[in-house]
């Protein structure tokens, strides 16, 4: 009964709100707009994958969302609440690990849980419980230099996931690593937000990534950046490699890969889905 | 035609590395060796040419006579008290330059402000001939230990300034951002990122400061006051007392390996963190 009304709410009041948000960058005579006009609502639990070409401006968009930059026009709003700056409903995983060097792997863990100024004891355990989430069991007095980019990636993640922010927002998390480590952590993630049930962004410049992990992908178009398509992503959860063999989940891919790629008929199938960067 | 190219480039490269002498480091005890054999012979050439009476061993003294001299003196007790005077100065010298370095270096590096107020001013002394303040100095402050400390400090305190600044104003951006997205207050990005980020160009800015400080020690022994190891060989020279001199300029260099022996040890606990 409960968890009716709770889901029926999440469907009524986005968790996340951007409303005509506008960004550019430059002085008053080189001035270049990077977001035109963006729109976006994220319901509680939502997975959201944003894709585009480099410069569409979806780095910059996430780092608005992360209240990193400031917003020319528009607003966002978390729960309700003006988004002024960074908030504790909301954590950032970037691309680069951007682990502390001279932090051990639990200490980096608790980097930003120190910051909040949490108890210590709660620290600890919710730590403990991070490092065991995304495998990082026996890894915990490990310096970053000593572990491999999976691994740092990891600690990265665990690092947000301890914050307990219901909005994650990620960005390119795994673009730096290699393509069978960059799969199982998709797995790993795509089962960490079903048991976690937080709110994500996340921002890929690989379709099949983005189709296979999100609830719904967002593209965006360049020049200026802005959204010009939405596509709802209905393959059920939980959802597993093989679902990237099926022909519906490949036809997905290549409908997304015409709408970056407009000058290229998808005429050949089997180019489909390979990153727009592989592609010369 | 540019990979026809490249790949002739690429040939070309590698005939030149093929030519080109391997480059390998010597084994730890292989060097050892070496050193030792380098230094033994150049004391053995030392002592045969002043037995030979090529070289006059009054002025040019010999490994011996430094030898039997520096048994004397430590055994009189004047090595000891000569070195406890130096280390004194020199220990207080550096802890003052420690302390005021890192609190300079830290704010000027932090503050931008204050780093474009004073980095000229601190440019400027650095780049002066300390030893030309000392007759300033004793007319302010007096021929007496605190000039001496001021002059170890003004010879120390500037390197140690200088690469704590560096370091705190380059700060890792990228971890910057990490440490705002969780809110960090401008005083946790300090202690938590831009302090830890630091602490390599503070060591290296120790090690400078120590060396110089020790510099600073024998200037100040020699032209403030006549006091400790400095002052021993400065008294020495005046009776042309080479043995003494040299018995006082080794001192200066096994205290200065055994500083920077000290330091390494220190730098690779720090840094155990580094791959």
């Amino acid at each position: 009964m409960i968890q009716t009304s709770e889901s029926a709410a999440a469907v009524d009041v986005p968790l996340l709100s951007v409303r005509v948000l506008s960004k550019s960058f430059g002085t008053k005579d080189a001035r270049r707009t990077v977001l035109a006009g963006i729109n976006l609502d994220l319901a509680q639990g939502e997975f959201v994958t944003i894709i585009g070409p480099s410069g569409c401006g979806k780095s910059t968009l996430l780092s608005c969302l992360a209240g990193l930059v400031d917003v020319d026009e528009g607003t966002i709003t978390s729960g309700g609440e003006p988004v002024h700056g960074p908030g504790r409903d909301r954590v950032v995983v970037f691309q680069q690990a951007s682990l502390l060097p001279w932090r051990t792997v639990r200490r980096n863990i608790a980097y930003g849980a120190e910051l909040a100024g949490w108890d210590k004891n709660d620290i600890k355990s919710r730590v403990e419980d991070g490092i065991r989430l995304v495998g990082l069991s026996g890894h915990e007095e490990d310096y970053p230099s000593q572990i491999s980019g999976g691994m740092q990636q990891r600690t990265n993640l665990a690092r947000a996931l301890v914050m307990d922010a219901p909005i994650i927002l990620m960005d390119e998390p795994f673009g730096a690593l290699d393509a069978i480590t960059r799969r199982n952590l998709q797995d790993e993630l795509t089962s960490l937000h079903r048991t976690l049930g937080r709110t994500v962004v996340f921002i890929t410049h690989d379709i099949e990534e983005a189709v296979y992990l999100a609830d719904r992908v967002v593209v965006m178009g360049v020049h200026p950046g802005r959204i010009i398509h939405e596509e709802h992503i209905a393959f059920p959860r939980p959802r597993h490699r093989d679902l990237t063999n099926t022909i519906d989940f490949r036809r997905t891919v290549a409908r997304l890969d015409a709408l970056l790629h407009p000058g290229e008929q998808t005429n050949r199938p089997s180019q489909a889905g390979i990153p727009a960067g592989s592609q010369k | 035609m540019a990979t026809l190219i490249a790949s002739s480039v690429d040939r070309f490269q590698s005939r030149i590395r093929a030519k080109r002498k391997p480059e390998r480091f010597l084994s730890g005890p292989r060097r050892l060796t070496l050193g030792v054999i380098g230094i033994t012979a150049l004391l053995l050439l030392w002592e045969l040419l002043t037995v030979s009476k090529v070289v006059d061993p009054y002025l040019a003294s010999s490994p011996t006579r430094i030898l039997l001299r520096s048994v004397v003196v430590v055994q009189d007790g004047t090595l000891g008290k000569a070195a406890l005077s130096s280390a004194i100065l020199f220990l207080s010298g550096m802890l003052i330059s420690i302390g005021t370095g890192i609190v300079i270096g830290v704010f000027l590096g932090w503050f931008k402000s204050a780093m474009a107020l004073f980095d000229p001013l601190v440019s400027l002394l650095y780049a002066a001939p300390r030893i030309a303040f000392i007759p300033l100095l004793i007319v302010w402050i007096g021929a007496g230990i605190q000039t001496q400390i001021v002059m170890v400090v003004l010879n120390a305190v500037f390197p140690i300034i200088v690469s704590t600044m560096a370091g705190v104003a380059n700060y890792d951006r990228q971890l910057a951002s990490v440490s705002r997205s969780f809110g960090a207050s401008n005083f946790q990005l300090l202690r938590t990122i831009a302090l830890p980020g630091a602490v390599p160009f503070l060591l290296s800015g120790l090690r400078q400061g120590m060396m110089a400080g020790l510099l600073g020690t024998v200037v100040a022994e020699y032209f403030i006051g006549i006091t400790g190891i400095g002052g021993m060989i400065f008294n020495a020279g005046l009776v042309l007392d080479s043995t003494t001199a040299f018995v006082g300029a080794l001192s200066f260099s096994l205290a200065a390996i055994a500083l920077s022996g000290a330091l390494n040890l220190i730098n690779r606990h720090i840094e155990r963190w580094k791959a």
